[in-house]
C-alpha cells in the first residue's frame, strides 16, 4: 500500500509525538508497505499564520497515495477518500486549555473567532475521514466532549521495549521530559523542599522557555537544593535515559493534562512506579494509586509526601515497580494490531 | 545558524529531492542546528496553483535560512532563502502542448500564467536559486528574468542489492512514465543478443506498471527484460555493462546517470534526452542514439565504447555540495 503520514512539526523540536510517527515509519515499512512522510510546520503566531497553515493542510495532493494517516492539529485537516486520523492532540489552547494559563482567551477577539473557527474546522475534518483513532483515552474523552465526535483509542506501542530493564532501586525520581509549563517540573521542583526524607529528584530534558528556566533554577538555589536535585537541561542520550531508568527508585510524571506520554510506559517497562496527579491525563490510563504507582493533587505538599514514602518504604516501590511491569507486559500494546487496525 | 530545509516529493517520480533532503539535513547538522521537512506534490494540472498555494502559506519563519528542495516547495517565503530546483512544473514548459504534457487549451493557459507569475514573483525574492542543470538554470533564467546558478547534485547511493551475479546487463532506472519513453527500452532490449535490460523501477504509478508488464510479455520479452522494483544500488552499478538512458527533453539529471557515470559504467543516450548530455560532456563512454531507431544499440557497441576518460565529470560530495549551498 502506498501510504503518506501526514504530521504537524515545532521545527527544531523532537518529542515522543515524534518518535512515534518515526516508529510507525519504520513498522509501516518492514511490512512492506511504501511510506513517505510529511510534515508542515506549525506558527509561532497563533493568528494569521494559524490560519494560513490550517487551509495550506488542506489543500496539498494527496492523491496518489491509498492511505493517508494524519495526527496533529492541522494535518488532520488534509483531504483524501481514505484518510485515517490516529490523532495526538487537537489545538488543546482552544479547547480544554481554553480560558486558562496555557491557553487562549477570551479577552481576545481574534481568540474567539480563532475558537470559532478551529472548531468548524476540526469538526469537517473528522467528518471526512475513514476511521478516528486516538492515542489515548484522555483525547478521546476530549473528542466527545468538545466537538462530540467518537473516536476509537489505540495506545502507541513502545518501541524495542525490550530494552528497558531494572538494575536497583536507587534513591532519585526520575522525569524524562521537555522541560515546559505544561510538564510542571517546577511544581515537582517545588516539592523538594517539603520532603522529609534524603530523596532525590533528576529531571533531563531541555528547556527552551528562559523564564520557566530560571525558576526551576531560583527553586532550586534558593532553597538550598543543589545536592538533591539534578538538572539535566539538555537531551540526554537514549542510553543515559535507560540507565537512568534502570536505576531510579521510580518516575516522575506530573504533566498538566498529557495525552499520553509515555514516560509511563518507560518507567513500567523499567519495573518503576510512576508518580503522576490527578489532572495528568494520560498516565491515568496505566497508574493505579497504590498499586503501580501513587496519584497524588498537584500540589508541593501532596508530591513530597508521595515522595516520602517511595523512599522510606523501599520495599513498597519495588513491589510496586514489580506489579508496574507485569501490568504493561498484560496489556500486550503491540506494532502488530497497531498498523492492522490503522489499514482498516 | 538555524537551517531549516523542506523539500516537495512525488510520489511516482524521482527521489532525488527526498535524499537530498535527507542528505543536507545530516550534514549541516554538523555545524548548524537543522530540520527538515518533506511536503506531497502531485503533478495534477488542475490543482498545481492550489498546491502551489499550500507552499506560500506554510511559516517558516522559526529559522534562520530556509533551504527549499523541489518544486514546488521553492514557494514557501523566508526573507533568506536558496532554492534548490531538478525540474519546474515541466508539463506546463518544456512538455507544453506535446504528447507528454499539457495541451495548449484556454483552461490550461490560464494556469499557466498563474503559475508563471507565482514564480516569478516568489523566486525573485529568493536569494539564490540554484538549478541541478544549466538547461533548467538558463529556462529559468530566461522566463523569470531572475538570476540561477547551477550546481549538479551529489550521487546518492542505495545499499540494495539482489546478490545475484548477473554480469552481462544494461541497466536503466524508470519510473516507466510516458515522457520517460519506456518504448525505447523495449526496442533496446529487442537489439541486445548476449545482453539484458535490467530495468530498475524505484517508484511506478500501478497503471504504467502493469501496462509496461503486460507489454514486455506481449513483445515475449520475458527472459530479455528483468524488471526489479526498487532502486539501482551501488553493486547493481559496478557490474553493469552499460547504462541506458531513455528520456525526453529533461532538466533533471537522474541520480542514476550520475552514478553511471561516477562507476564508469559506459551510457547510452538518447539524442533528445535533455540535460542528461551536460555531465557526459568529456565522458568517453557514451553513444548516442536517436529514440525512434535506437540504431547504435548493439553489443558490439558495449565491448568496443571508449575508454578515454580524461575530463570526465565527477560528482560532488554531499559536505562541500551543503556548505556551497549553505553559503550567503
Amino acid at each position: 500500500m502506498k501510504i503518506a503520514l501526514f504530521n504537524g512539526m515545532s521545527p527544531f523540536i523532537r518529542g515522543g509525538a515524534e518518535i512515534l510517527v518515526d516508529d510507525l515509519y519504520d513498522e509501516l515499512k518492514k511490512r512492506g508497505h511504501s511510506v513517505t512522510l510529511f510534515r508542515i510546520p506549525f506558527p509561532n503566531n497563533y493568528e494569521m499564520p494559524l490560519m494560513q497553515t490550517m487551509l495550506a493542510a488542506k489543500l496539498f495532493d494527496f492523491s496518489e497515495y491509498d492511505r493517508v494517516i494524519a495526527f496533529k492539529f492541522p494535518a488532520f485537516y488534509a483531504v483524501h477518500p481514505g484518510k485515517v486520523l490516529w490523532i495526538f492532540h487537537q489545538f488543546r489552547q482552544v479547547y480544554e486549555l481554553y480560558n486558562k494559563e496555557y491557553g487562549l482567551s477570551d479577552k481576545y477577539e481574534s481568540h474567539i473567532a480563532l475558537r470559532q473557527l478551529i472548531s468548524v474546522s476540526d469538526k469537517n475534518s473528522f467528518e471526512n475521514a475513514k476511521h478516528i483513532y486516538t492515542i489515548a483515552a484522555e483525547v478521546t474523552e476530549r473528542m466527545k466532549k468538545y466537538n462530540g465526535v467518537d473516536s476509537v483509542k489505540i495506545n502507541p506501542p513502545l518501541k524495542d521495549f525490550e530494552k528497558y530493564s531494572c538494575k536497583a532501586y536507587g534513591d532519585y525520581l526520575f522525569y524524562p521530559s521537555r522541560v515546559t509549563d505544561l510538564k510542571r517540573q517546577l511544581l515537582l521542583v517545588s516539592a523538594m523542599k517539603h520532603t522529609k526524607t534524603n530523596v532525590k529528584l533528576v529531571i533531563a530534558g531541555i528547556c527552551e522557555n528562559d523564564k520557566y528556566l530560571s525558576q526551576i533554577k531560583s527553586q532550586i538555589s534558593e532553597n538550598a537544593l543543589e545536592n538533591r536535585v539534578v538538572f539535566e537541561n539538555r537531551w540526554i542520550s537514549e542510553q543515559e535515559k535507560l540507565d537512568y531508568l534502570a536505576n531510579c527508585l521510580a518516575c516522575a510524571f506530573i504533566p498538566y493534562k498529557e495525552d499520553y506520554g509515555f514516560i509511563t510506559l518507560e518507567g513500567f517497562y523499567s519495573s518503576k512506579a510512576v508518580l503522576t496527579c490527578v489532572d495528568s491525563g494520560g498516565p491515568l490510563e496505566f497508574v493505579e494509586d497504590g498499586k503501580t504507582g501513587y496519584i497524588t493533587q498537584p500540589t508541593p505538599q501532596a508530591l513530597a509526601e508521595a515522595m516520602d514514602k517511595l523512599y522510606a518504604d523501599r520495599k513498597n516501590a519495588e513491589k510496586m515497580g514489580q506489579a508496574a511491569r507485569k501490568e504493561i507486559i498484560d496489556r500486550n500494546i503491540t506494532w502488530d494490531e497497531t498498523v492492522r487496525r490503522l489499514l482498516l | 545558524m538555524r537551517i531549516l530545509i523542506a523539500g516537495s516529493v512525488m510520489s511516482n517520480e524521482g527521489y532525488e529531492e527526498e535524499r537530498l533532503v535527507r542528505g543536507l539535513e545530516k550534514e549541516l547538522k554538523k555545524n548548524h542546528t537543522t530540520d527538515a521537512f518533506l511536503l506531497p506534490f502531485t503533478r495534477n494540472f488542475l490543482t498545481l496553483p492550489e498546491q502551489i498555494l499550500a507552499c506560500t502559506l506554510l511559516d517558516a519563519s522559526e529559522c534562520d535560512m530556509l533551504i527549499t528542495v523541489g518544486y514546488p516547495a521553492c514557494m514557501i517565503e523566508h526573507n533568506k532563502k536558496v532554492a534548490y530546483l531538478f525540474d519546474a512544473a515541466p508539463h506546463f514548459w518544456e512538455y507544453w502542448d506535446s504528447q507528454y504534457g499539457v495541451l495548449c487549451n484556454n483552461q490550461y493557459l490560464n494556469i499557466r500564467d498563474t503559475v508563471n507569475k507565482i514564480d516569478k514573483k516568489i523566486l525573485s525574492k529568493a536569494d539564490k536559486v540554484v538549478c541541478g542543470s544549466k538547461l533548467l538554470s538558463d529556462d529559468i533564467n530566461k522566463r523569470l528574468d531572475i538570476k540561477t546558478e547551477t550546481m549538479y547534485c551529489p550521487a546518492f547511493d542505495f545499499d540494495e542489492s539482489d546478490n545475484e551475479n548477473d554480469k552481462k546487463y544494461i541497466l536503466a532506472e524508470s519510473e516507466l512514465l510516458p515522457l520517460q519513453r519506456p518504448e525505447v527500452l523495449i526496442e533496446a532490449a529487442k537489439k541486445l543478443n548476449d545482453y539484458k535490460l535490467k530495468l530498475f523501477v524505484p517508484n511506478a504509478d500501478i497503471v504504467y506498471k502493469e501496462t509496461f508488464e503486460k507489454w514486455v510479455c506481449s513483445e515475449g520479452l520475458q527472459e530479455k527484460i528483468k524488471v526489479l522494483y526498487r532502486p539501482a544500488g551501488t553493486e547493481d552499478y559496478n557490474n553493469a555493462s552499460a547504462y541506458i538512458t531513455s528520456d525526453f527533453e529533461a532538466r533533471r539529471i537522474p541520480n542514476s546517470l550520475i552514478k553511471a557515470v561516477n562507476a564508469e559504467v559506459p551510457v547510452f543516450f538518447a539524442q533528445d534526452c535533455g540535460a542528461e548530455t551536460e555531465i557526459l560532456k568529456g565522458y568517453g563512454l557514451k553513444i548516442a542514439f536517436s529514440a525512434d531507431k535506437c540504431e547504435n544499440i548493439t553489443d558490439k557497441n558495449i565491448v568496443y565504447m571508449g575508454k578515454n576518460n580524461s575530463g570526465a565529470f565527477k560528482s560532488e560530495d554531499i559536505s562541500s555540495f551543503a556548505e556551497r549551498l549553505a553559503e550567503l
